[in-house]
């Protein structure tokens, strides 16, 4: 039998991109998915919650938040998820070995709790990797759950999430109008901030929304399942303002 | 088309001239942009606009708002036809199409009015005495009866086009209603720099000041109010909600509010709802909803041509529209001579002012002495004329009787604050005596009452009120700022007579219009004992239906209070509960609505699965294939039972991602699940699974899976689809509350796997085609039970040895992504074994072949006893359940227990939900010993099988008994076997 | 009712769900009247009007388990705190 290649299904594969709902005029809302991730879920172990923030302090040179907040930027974050719990979103799929460390780059978020004080790495952003299949020129394949379950086990479970969750970007003028038929939280600038983080639901979707910049951009990550039940919802929410699927 | 006799000329103040073309019953009539239905109606000199609900009576226009009890018609036609809308709330559109309701043939001829005829057997109460006996009448007979003859309006038969949303918004104040209180307190507060969202039932700010002729300083009040309205809309932090109701309030500063987006146009925009219901969360609330004018009581007071001398106003001053010819006006306060005055400059004549106090003001009489109307102290009594007002009968203090010709009413029995959000969460109105009001007693938290709505009806009081109240929520929000400076007004007069019961009434005297309810029937509930306000409400059906009573609940207290000897404040009034107005049930479903009614979760492998033809089933929230059909398959057995039969000889795929799946870590993970389990896992050994089975505290099953061991301190659970995120929040329970102390994280990782089950003798070799050669998936390298790590094409995985059909099988699990690749890779390496994918009907069979049990043996009221699974609650450890499961009642061996069934004639067919009896006994509840929980036909064996719960279960095995199923008219005979029927050594499985 | 969940702000009730009283504690399966003291707990409930302390899970959030003290006649909160929290407090009064 031939050499098994699998190539992965984004969660929004099959919505096609272009505008929908009202289209005279510029969108009122902008959507785009985020491919090519991988999750963990990690959780501090007994005790070890100090310790853990302080390596993953050291190690990456970010500072675990402790409240609904996240820390990084595309190429690696870690999402407060729950007490002494974090969703930690790196780029890659699957990768060669390539620390995450390596990736935090220049942070994206100067305004960022601590970010002013964190020292960030050196080394410029590195892009996004191709999923390989056999016989890729690597040598070995590591996953965000092995790397961090290497870098931070000691101090915290590591639980892959693999690409388990849809996420989306969402940007533009009616961004606020749109998800205000949905979402039962207050995103006034006076409430929620880029490096904020909320876990809610939307439309009785379980959801977690991070604000990126101040433009504003807000990130949705929801279970992969539920991806058409929460674009059904979208299009009808934004229609009114037309929305662009980038 | 018809010009509009009735439109005044010089007072007009209506936005626009823009004529706007509309029809009632058929007819075409002519209105203007920013009239409402009622105001155009009474500019084409319509006065009859419905009937009554019991009694058929004609009905005109009442008021001006949400309270109109009278008013109400059918708007649109088709799957867009509404019943029950209020003529005085709908916006005039260009082409609106309405008509009259509960008439026959037409409105002017009303045969259904001999109801009136009936009227001593349709008082309060007759539904109760009258349609008694026979019983079984009252469904067939009565209630059609009933319903043709007396009722609202008729439903779209079709489903509703247009589409309706939900949405939150965040505030420091909320001010309901933007009357002049109202628009002083979202400035106050809008300038201190509170976020403000200032909301408005009308589609245009102003509330009384459109409606009445006010100066502010100096100018006309609609333009103190666009200055007003100009600076608010100029904020940033205030946000103006015009034509939404609020309806509602909740605890904590929730209210519920109805925006209505597109009921003033034919039909909503391109993309636009029609509703948009408002979940508004506020830190404070400033209440300034206005108060509602009270009727008076007498003869005929139902008549079409008697109108609340505000209405009156509002007609005249907002939408440049006479009411009527020649007036008199009824009244018990001061505020009627701004009634005749307005009249007056309108030029209508008014011909008497009546007024009931014995020291009515001097400025009225000298009012209605510059007027030329004659100043009556004393009532009126009666009203003459059938489909229209065209006399009133006075009654004056002296005992003279006066006849007055006269096309219009106009009526004011005093105010009804409007104080009904203030009492949703409890709070007990009080009765103000000065004020011949219900007053708010104890508002919810954050609430400031103000204005008319807190019985201050003077202008200068509720704009002073207004600032004050604003201004007092900011700052308890941390805003800073200034009362706003005062305009100057113009006096008025507030006096206010007490509220008139007594009456000198002739001919039917209405309480609550809408329910025709009259003084008749409210003393008719008194005489039968019905005096508490509750029982009077459900007796007579006073203030029920979509006005609820907001004219005549206050009016009906006082009569019963009279009655009864007691002051109105020992009365009390009945509770006022959300909503305040009628919402519609598709503004509560919002978007979730047909295939959005709840989410939907598809698995990894859904596109593919619906490219085979699939028939999808709902499991939980998620769609799972259900079978495969292929052309030329008779039916769907025929489809299940070449799945089965693939799977049995050969090999079978079936997508198990929606398996709940928990991945537990930490030193006491395995303590941990001995303690949630029945059986022992701190044995397991890695790289191998175990089935588990989890109780309730209370000793039933709550769930089972398999779990297993990827390393010392860490497991992978599975749950059952449906009971998924119970289990989680079960285990999160116990981790956290129950047993703190221990050492281990919980999370669902369900949504990172997509996972599929290859079963049948030829899985293994499909598999080891597919997994990359380094993993060596032997029976020796890989026994039953085992689990492990693998991957394919690179792509790394797990793999698990668990069977659910009995046969050799797998569990392979790769990340979510990859599921679409690998169903199809698994689909590619098993076509030379003839692989087929099968669905959960295939699923089903094979377990009942193989006696495993699922939800409908896992139903809540079995323990592990009952299913059979006894051995696998341990004895030497505690865990969840374990005392209550031993209780002496749940362990006796003649409970329904599981066993399994087959038809003595193998040719029957089983029907689950069968109940048990023993031959020879009647079919009667007493004798039932359980019943079948699932059924299949197994292909395997050749007929049909079934598992159930039977009294004393595998004891009795080789006994027949009946399975009774009167639903089916079923009633075979059955024997009792064990309940694996399928390879029960389970040789298979182990090759 | 708005709940505030002390990890991630108020919230609406209808994130929570409901569990009941906390102040019941799983008792002792080897105490010799266990069956009894199950039964208790599992089943039997006071109704006080007034303050009760009791248990909520933040299912739609952070999946903690809370413990909220509410009037039952008013619904007013008056304090929250993790259950985690509060169940190790337990454990160290013994």
């Amino acid at each position: 039998m031939a050499e098994i290649v699998l190539s992965p299904t984004s969660a929004f594969a099959g919505i096609p991109r272009g505008r929908s709902g009202q289209t005279d005029g510029p969108p009122g809302v902008i959507a785009s998915e985020r491919t090519d991730l991988a999750m963990a879920t990690i959780i501090a172990r007994k005790g070890q919650s100090a310790a853990l923030r302080d390596t993953v302090r050291e190690i990456y040179g970010l500072k675990l938040p402790i409240r609904p907040t996240w820390v990084g930027n595309d190429e690696l974050a870690f999402l407060w998820s729950g007490p002494d719990q974090w969703l930690a979103l790196a780029t890659g799929t699957i990768g060669p070995l390539s620390p995450l460390r390596e990736r935090v780059g220049v942070r994206a978020f100067a305004s960022f709790e601590d970010a002013a004080s964190e020292t960030t790495a050196s080394k410029a952003l590195t892009p996004p990797f191709p999923t390989r299949g056999r016989g890729s020129p690597a040598g070995g394949f590591v996953d965000i759950e092995t790397e961090l379950r290497e870098s931070i086990g000691a101090f915290a479970a590591i639980s892959a999430q693999g690409d388990g969750r849809a996420v989306l970007r969402l940007s533009g003028p009616n961004v606020h109008d749109t998800l205000a038929k949905g979402l039962p939280i207050d995103l006034h600038e006076s409430a929620f901030k880029p490096g904020d983080v909320a876990i809610t639901q939307i439309a009785h979707i379980g959801v977690t929304i991070r604000q990126i910049d101040s433009s504003p951009t807000y990130e949705i990550i929801l279970a992969r399942s539920l991806s058409l039940s929460f674009w059904s919802w979208l299009v009808a929410s934004s229609g009114e303002f037309g929305l662009d699927f980038t | 088309m018809a010009e509009q006799p009735f439109r005044l000329k010089q007072t007009g103040r209506l936005g626009t001239e823009k004529p706007l073309a509309f029809t009632f019953d058929g007819k075409r009539y002519e209105g203007m942009a920013g009239d409402t239905l009622a105001s155009a109606l009474l500019a084409n000199g319509v006065q009859l606009v419905g009937r009554s609900f019991k009694y058929h009576r004609p009905r005109g226009i009442f008021s001006a708002g949400s309270e109109e009890p009278n008013a109400l018609v059918e708007l649109r036609s088709g799957a867009r036809r509404e019943p029950n809308t209020r003529a005085t709330m709908i916006e005039l559109y260009d082409g609106l199409d309405a008509r009259s309701q509960n008439r026959w043939p037409s409105l002017s001829l009303d045969l259904l009015a001999v109801n009136s005829l009936a009227a001593p057997i349709l008082s309060a109460g007759f539904y109760y005495k009258t349609f008694m006996w026979p019983s079984q009448f009252w469904e067939k007979v009565y209630e059609p009866l009933i319903r043709r003859a007396a009722g609202l309006g008729r439903a779209a038969q079709e489903a509703d086009p247009d589409h309706y949303e939900k949405a939150t918004a965040f505030c420091d104040v909320l001010v309901i209603g933007a009357g002049p209180a109202g628009l002083m307190a979202a400035l106050a507060a809008g300038r201190a720099g509170a976020r403000v969202i200032l909301a408005e039932e009308d589609f245009r700010l102003g509330g009384r000041l459109l409606g009445d002729r006010r100066r502010l300083d100096g100018q006309p009040s609609p333009q103190w109010v666009a200055q007003i309205e100009a600076e608010l809309d100029e904020m940033p932090n205030v946000r103006i909600m015009t034509r939404t109701t609020v309806f509602g309030a909740y605890d904590g500063g929730v209210y519920g509010a109805l925006e209505r987006v597109s009921d003033h146009l034919p039909e909503p925009l391109p993309f636009t709802p029609r509703q948009r219901l408002w979940h508004i969360i506020a830190r404070r609330t400033v209440l300034a909803a206005g108060a509602i004018e009270r009727p008076l009581l007498f003869g005929n007071n139902d008549r079409p041509g008697v109108m609340l001398a505000g209405a009156v106003r509002t007609y005249l001053n907002r939408h440049a529209v006479a009411p009527g010819g020649r007036a008199i006006v009824f009244a018990t306060n001061d505020d009627a001579a701004r009634t005749v005055a307005d009249l007056t400059a309108a030029g209508i004549a008014v011909v008497a002012l009546v007024d009931p106090r014995p020291r009515p003001p001097s400025s009225s009489i000298d009012l209605a002495d510059r007027v030329g109307a004659a100043f009556v102290t004393g009532i009126i009594s009666r009203a003459i004329g059938l489909r229209q007002v065209e006399a009133a009968v006075v009654e004056t203090d002296r005992g003279r009787t006066i006849v007055y010709d006269c096309d219009l009413i106009a009526v004011s029995g005093g105010w009804n604050p409007s104080i009904h959000l203030s009492t949703h969460l409890g709070g007990k109105p009080v009765w103000n005596e000065d004020r011949a009001a219900f007053l708010p007693g104890t508002p919810p938290p954050g609430t400031t009452v103000i204005g008319a709505a807190a019985g201050d009806f003077a202008l200068r009081d509720c704009l002073a009120e207004g600032a004050r109240a604003g201004l007092d929520a900011a700052e308890g929000e941390g805003f800073d700022g200034d009362e706003p400076a005062l305009p100057e007004v113009d006096p008025e007069g507030t006096g206010i007579g007490p509220l008139l019961t007594t009456t000198a009434a002739r001919g039917k005297t209405f309480v609550d219009l809408q329910n025709d309810v009259t003084v008749k029937d409210v003393e008719l509930a008194n005489r039968e004992g019905f005096h508490a306000v509750e029982h009077l409400k459900r007796y007579t059906t006073l203030g029920m239906a979509t006005d609820q009573g907001k004219t005549a609940n206050v009016l009906g207290l006082a009569l019963m209070a009279e009655l009864t000897g007691k002051p109105i404040a020992a009365i009390g009034t009945t509770t006022a509960r959300p909503p305040f107005t009628p919402v519609a049930i598709g503004a509560l479903a919002g978007h979730h609505r047909g295939r959005d009614f709840r989410p939907t979760r598809l698995t990894p492998s859904h596109d593919w699965a619906a490219r085979q033809g699939a028939v999808f089933v709902e499991a939980g929230q998620w769609l799972r294939a259900q079978y495969f059909p292929r052309p030329g398959e008779a039916d769907w057995l025929a489809t299940v039972n070449r799945e089965v039969n693939a799977v049995r000889t050969s090999v079978g795929v079936c997508d198990v991602s929606t398996l709940g799946k928990i991945d537990i870590q930490g030193a006491d993970a395995a303590t941990f699940l001995d303690r949630v389990y029945t059986n022992t896992f701190s044995t397991l050994p890695v790289g191998k699974a175990r089935y588990g089975l989890m109780l309730r505290e209370d000793g039933f099953v709550m769930d089972d899976g398999t779990t297993a061991r990827l390393a010392d301190d860490h497991f992978f659970m599975t749950t059952t689809t449906a009971n998924a995120a119970k289990v989680m929040q079960h285990l999160e329970f116990c981790h956290q509350w129950l047993w703190p102390e221990l050492d281990v994280a919980l999370v669902s990782v369900t949504e990172a796997w997509s996972q599929y089950a290859v079963s049948g003798p030829k899985s293994r070799d499909v598999l080891r085609t597919v997994i990359d050669p380094e993993h060596d998936i032997s029976d020796a390298a890989f026994p039953y039970m085992a689990a492990g790590a693998i991957s394919v094409g690179g792509i790394p995985g797990r793999l698990f040895r668990l069977s659910f059909s009995g046969e050799l099988a797998y569990e392979i699990a790769l990340p979510a992504s990859y599921g679409n690749a690998l169903i199809q890779a698994l689909m590619e390496a098993g076509a030379p074994f003839g692989i087929v994918p099968y669905g959960t009907e295939a699923l089903g069979v094979m377990r009942v072949e193989k006696g495993h049990v699922a939800g409908n043996e896992l139903n809540g009221t079995t323990t592990a006893h009952d299913l059979g699974l006894g051995r696998m609650v341990s004895a030497k450890k505690d865990f969840i359940g374990r005392t209550l499961a031993n209780r002496a009642a749940l362990i006796d061996t003649n409970r329904p227990r599981l066993a399994g069934f087959r038809p003595v004639d193998r040719t029957e067919r089983l029907r689950a939900g069968a109940h048990f009896i023993q031959l020879d006994t009647e079919a009667v509840a007493a004798n039932d010993q359980g019943y079948m929980t699932s059924v299949a036909f197994s292909p395997t064996l050749g007929h049909w099988i079934g598992l159930g719960l039977i009294s004393g279960g595998e004891k009795r095995i080789g006994e027949i008994v009946r399975a009774y199923d009167p639903v089916r008219n079923g009633d075979i005979a059955v024997e009792i076997v064990a309940p694996v029927f399928v390879d029960p050594e389970g040789v298979k499985l182990r090759g | 009712m708005r709940i505030p969940c002390p990890s991630c702000g108020e919230r609406g009730h209808e994130e929570f769900a409901y569990l009941g009283d906390a102040s019941l504690v799983r008792p002792d399966p080897t105490a010799p009247d266990a069956e009894a003291r199950f039964a208790d707990y599992v089943y039997l409930r006071d109704n006080p009007a007034g303050a009760l302390r009791e248990l909520w899970y933040h299912a739609a959030g952070c999946h903690a388990w809370l413990v909220v003290t509410r009037d039952t006649r008013t619904h007013e909160i008056s304090g929250v705190e993790p259950a985690k929290a509060a169940a190790l407090r337990r454990q160290e009064a013994g």
